[in-house]
């Protein structure tokens, strides 16, 4: 009874392992091929030429000498949807891509028609499921010069916009961004510009050329395409077009999935890894226990000459008996409906992308399978060999097991015999005790890290979007519209700062941040942002060269520190900046005073912040002069439903690393039962009542409870520092800051799971035939 | 006065076909400070008959008090209380715990019933000859001293029975005869009553009386060799000769000192 349980322990452990193994791997390969698919479907543009309205020539003029490029021009502007639902009615970010024809970057059709005529638009199937659009309704829009009424006849996806979030923020959000598609003349001429007026351009060369990954700034990925896009820049600058090109590891929405697959692929195999090395363990100290009960008989048969090598190949064998059925379970319930096709169905529905088709992959099957057998199998060698080398002479004259160590006696004994034989028991197999720490702290590396790794996030997102910012609602409008908004401002709402947002990057490097021009910087309350200094301190305003803020993942991404005078480009200009701080910013930023950055500019505002008293909020008069308009309520509902989301998504990892520290926990109880019951009977036998015992065994786990909790505890800090730093992009960049509380809640749950185990040991304890043990054979 | 009555005491196991009985109507009193020897064939139900008087397992039938005062024998925690109080057991495998010294052994037990006496441990051992040896390891003692931390151990929480089953079984005779004096000698003094198991009858002389026991039926019950004058002068002797050697070896002391 007791044995099958531990067999049926450890199987089912490898069972997880490869479950999870294939269910990561498999979801990693499915959703490569799925966006391979999706962007060979809809042609994704290899590069993206955008710039200043101008003339659509200007553009197309750029592809004359490159007869085998398809390229298409589109208009791509900010705008606003008005929505209105039984509870409330507002106006919501927009983004709209006015369209040619639609061969490079194209939509791929849900619903309707993709072609849209005067009037008409396609609206993001993202949208259409976030806001309940339907084909035939009618929707209000503000595409920087007033309101249109627009019907919807299609429904779409794009390439640029799988990963749904609205510019300015990473959070995808269906009911809180609007994508829309139109004909770019038709958008050109309600926007107010001429017809053929246009800001993009994208490029589609032949077959699909690899690019220069962002994050691999030493290694050039996509030298064909570098090579073309620099000739296009220069092509541009001797044109006189101040824009730029990027390639795919520059368009958002691809390079966030890109990003967050490649962390997916990373992260399998060392997941597989971390659950197999727990497996290992566990089957090793399984087989060692079994050699130590075995080892009359293994002298036995040394006596009557069986070799070593005879009696090691059977132990060797162990590791197969339990692996394959526990590795074949693991397949098959990754490739059953609840492994790789739940995972990636629950991903692409979370992101809303279309198209999904779950394979499975013999090739990848079969690797994870033998690795997996492989692996375990290595853990069975020690004990096996330890088995062969057991001299028959050394077990028959031991009839008795060892003293405990002298420094365990001198520590306990002052104790009362009660607990001082709780200690020395736990330590009565040093190797045993130790295995079980570091596959506890193996369980930890998954479950407590993503448990800092989601706190961290969290605590990062409320501060810098919630605790640090003082306004109700941002907007960004045209420089020249700022003085009207200015003085609405004045008249309508409680307070407000002209602000000038902008970007830029660092001379020798391309990563592009956001440059704020602010009226206060302050780290207090005092303003519509507070900053939040690491390190360094607030700039002063006027200075020569003008003193700046960077964000902490700017400094480390860029190796920029306090007191650096650096050189950044903006368009074509070259400017030296002083840092004299150094903030925490979800975004990669750089902050000016609002006066310093608009002579550098030559314009003095082109977006505010505001606040409002009860019953003032913006009115399409002053939204019809914006072009972006930000609510903070939104922004953080928004963020709130994908924390949910993501929550979701934590708990199964969670989940995992749980099983497998209560999997452990037990598989050490039942040996500790196992290899005890004559002691623990014995006592029995002498007078000790079930409760005497349920003492004991209580003070051994929680002892193991705690060292193993502090131990996890360590294990999870140091993973989530290793994640931190590989999860950090120049997009994302996660600072790593120990939630303590987090900290004690994993040590608690060691410690508790441990405690919880003791019952079932009780149990186990209450059923020990005492008259077996008053005439068995031991000690 | 009696210390055990079993009154038509029955221990069948299995049913039917394979119905074994154990013990077949016992019935069986044991007077305070008897020190009883049960002998009898293999598969006899000397063991049962033990485990039974310990309360360790349960009878089909029959009615078991103790100084006059019934044991619950279907209770498991009444049992367990009752072993405590009365019964102190010794093992044929010794079944001392690995991780204590011969001392926490001793007081393993005076620590269960709540009498923590650090002092009469020591005593017990020393009184069974192991003055010196207190904070050995079990793995580190023989057989014979194994076995004599054991009988203090059971002795520790001063139980009105002492119960062995082969005790003695497992170690050789001349190392059984000393353990077994050294039971009997304490538990005379402390007017304990002993039943212990045993195949070897030469050992019959250490009991004062003897039980035979044969299909699970009490088929002998004799006079054992310590209640014979002869046993008697034995131990009388013996108490002399030992009380001579400390003697000798006192005046031994003394000359060293002299000498020295
Ligand atoms: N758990 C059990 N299940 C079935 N039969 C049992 C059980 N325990 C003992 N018996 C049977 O009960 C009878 C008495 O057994 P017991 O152990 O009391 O004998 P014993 O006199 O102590 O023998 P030995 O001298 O060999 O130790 C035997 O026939 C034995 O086979
Ligand atoms: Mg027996």
């Amino acid at each position: 009874m007791r044995s099958k349980l531990r067999v049926f322990t450890v199987v089912a452990i490898v069972a997880l392992a490869t479950y999870t193994g294939v269910m990561l791997s498999e979801h990693g390969r499915n959703a490569s091929y799925v966006y391979e698919d999706f962007y060979a479907e809809t042609n994704l543009s290899d590069l993206i030429v955008s710039d200043v309205e101008q003339p659509r020539s200007n553009f197309t003029r750029l592809c004359d000498s490159h007869s085998d490029w398809n390229c298409e021009s589109r208009l791509t502007l900010q705008g606003q949807t008005y929505h209105s639902s039984t509870d409330e009615n507002k106006w919501i970010q927009s983004l709209w891509h006015g369209m040619e024809h639609g061969e490079v970057s194209g939509l791929y059709l849900i619903e309707g028609s993709l072609t849209p005529g005067d009037g008409e638009i396609v609206i993001d199937a993202h949208a259409a499921e976030g806001l309940n659009y339907k084909i035939g309704d009618q929707i209000r829009t503000i595409a920087g010069n007033g309101t249109n009424e627009l019907t919807i006849i299609g429904i779409a996806n794009s390439p640029m916009h799988l990963w749904y979030a609205a510019e300015g923020t990473l959070f995808p959000s269906n009911d809180g961004y609007v994508v829309g598609y139109l004909d770019a003349e038709y958008l050109a001429s309600i926007a107010g510009f001429d017809p053929l007026t246009r800001n993009e351009m994208h490029i589609d060369m032949p077959g699909t050329p690899s690019f220069d990954l962002s994050e691999t700034l030493d290694v050039d990925e996509g030298e064909e395409l570098t090579i073309s896009r620099l000739e296009l820049v220069d092509e541009m600058r001797s044109l006189d077009m101040e824009g730029d090109v990027v390639d795919r590891s520059g368009m958002t929405s691809p390079e966030l999935l890109r990003i967050d697959l490649e962390g997916a692929k990373k992260s399998s195999p060392f997941i597989l890894t971390v659950l197999l090395l727990v497996s290992g363990l566990m089957i090793a100290i399984s087989i060692s226990r079994l050699v130590k009960s075995h080892s009359r008989e293994i002298a036995v048969l040394r006596t009557i000459g069986a070799s070593g090598k005879d009696i090691m190949t059977g132990y060797l064998l162990i590791p197969l008996f339990l692996g394959i059925p526990g590795v074949v379970i693991g397949i098959l319930l990754g490739v059953s409906p609840i492994g790789s096709q739940l995972m990636t169905e629950f991903y692409f529905d979370f992101f809303g992308i279309p198209v999904v088709i779950v394979r499975h992959y013999p090739d990848l099957l079969l690797k994870i399978g033998l690795g997996s057998i492989a692996l375990i199998s290595l853990f069975g060698i020690r004990p096996a060999l330890r088995a062969s080398r057991l001299q028959p002479l050394d077990i028959l004259n031991r009839t008795s097991q060892k003293p405990p160590s002298r420094i365990m006696v001198k520590i306990t004994s002052s104790l009362p015999p009660g607990p001082s034989l709780a200690i020395r028991s736990t330590f009565r197999n040093p190797s045993r005790l130790f295995a079980t720490l570091v596959m506890l702290s193996l369980s930890m590396v998954i479950m407590g890290g993503t448990m800092m790794m989601t706190a961290s996030f969290e605590e990062l997102f409320n501060e810098t979007m919630d605790e640090q910012e003082n306004w109700d609602s941002q907007a960004y409008m045209w420089p020249t519209n700022a003085g009207e908004i200015e003085s609405w401002a004045q008249q309508n709402a409680s307070d407000y700062e002209l602000l000038i947002r902008s970007s830029g990057n660092a001379t020798d490097d391309p990563r592009v941040f956001t440059i704020y021009g602010l009226e206060n910087i302050v780290s207090d309350e005092s303003a519509m942002h507070r900053f939040n200094v690491v390190k360094g301190k607030i700039p002063v305003i006027g200075q020569n060269p003008p003193q700046v803020l960077i964000d902490e993942g700017m400094a480390s991404e860029l190796d920029w520190d306090v007191s650096d005078r650096v050189k950044i480009s903006q368009g074509s200009a070259e400017i030296e900046v002083e840092v004299t701080g150094i903030v925490r910013e979800l975004e990669r930023t750089m902050v000016f005073y609002r006066t310093d950055y608009s002579s550098i500019v030559g314009w003095d505002a082109n977006g505010i912040r505001l606040t409002f008293d009860e019953g003032q909020q913006l009115d399409d008069e002053v939204r019809s002069l914006t072009s972006v308009v930000i609510t903070k309520k939104d922004l953080l509902s928004g963020f709130n439903e994908v924390l949910k989301q993501q929550e979701k998504a934590m708990k199964s990892t969670y989940m995992i690393g749980a099983i497998m520290a209560v999997a452990i926990l037990f598989n050490t109880l039942m040996m500790n039962l196992a290899e005890r019951d004559n002691e623990l009977a014995t006592l029995r036998v002498l007078g000790a009542s079930i409760k005497d015992l349920a003492i004991i065994l209580t003070i051994e786990h929680a002892f193991i409870g705690l060292v193993g909790g502090i131990a996890g505890v360590a294990t999870s800090i140091l993973m989530f520092q290793g994640m931190a730093s590989a999860f950090s992009t120049w997009q994302f960049f996660m600072p790593v800051t120990i939630d303590q509380f987090v900290a004690l809640k994993v040590l608690l749950f060691i410690f508790i799971a441990s405690l919880a185990t003791t019952p079932f040991g009780m149990w186990r304890i209450r059923k020990m035939d005492l008259l077996d043990v008053v005439s068995r054979h031991q000690n | 006065m009696s210390i055990v009555e079993l009154k038509g005491i029955s221990r069948i196991y299995g049913d039917g076909d394979t119905e074994v009985r154990a013990l077949d109507n016992v019935d069986l009193t044991i007077k305070s400070g008897e020190i009883v020897a049960l002998l009898g064939p293999s598969g006899s139900g000397k063991t049962t008959l033990l485990n039974i008087i310990a309360a360790l397992d349960t009878p089909t039938a029959g009615n078991y008090s103790f100084i006059g005062n019934d044991v619950d024998l279907g209770n498991v925690g009444k049992m367990t209380d009752f072993r405590k109080k009365n019964i102190g057991y010794i093992f044929q495998f010794f079944n001392l715990v690995g991780d204590l010294t011969a001392l926490e052994n001793t007081m393993l037990v005076q620590d269960l019933s709540g009498k923590r006496d650090k002092k009469y441990a020591l005593e017990l051992l020393e009184r069974v000859g192991l003055k010196g040896l207190e904070d050995r390891f079990p793995s580190q003692m023989s057989g014979g001293q194994r076995q004599r931390v054991a009988i203090a151990r059971a002795l520790s929480s001063r139980p009105k029975m002492m119960l062995g089953d082969e005790l003695t079984g497992n170690l050789d005779s001349e190392t059984s005869i000393q353990v077994l004096e050294t039971l009997i000698e304490i538990c005379r003094k402390e007017g304990m009553t002993v039943l212990f198991v045993t195949h070897d009858r030469s050992l019959t002389k250490y009991a004062t009386r003897v039980l035979q026991l044969e299909s699970g039926k009490i088929i002998g019950d004799e006079i054992g060799g310590l209640s014979t004058i002869s046993g008697q002068v034995e131990t009388v002797a013996k108490d002399v000769i030992s009380g001579a050697k400390k003697i000798a070896g006192k005046i031994l002391e003394f000359a060293d000192e002299v000498i020295g």
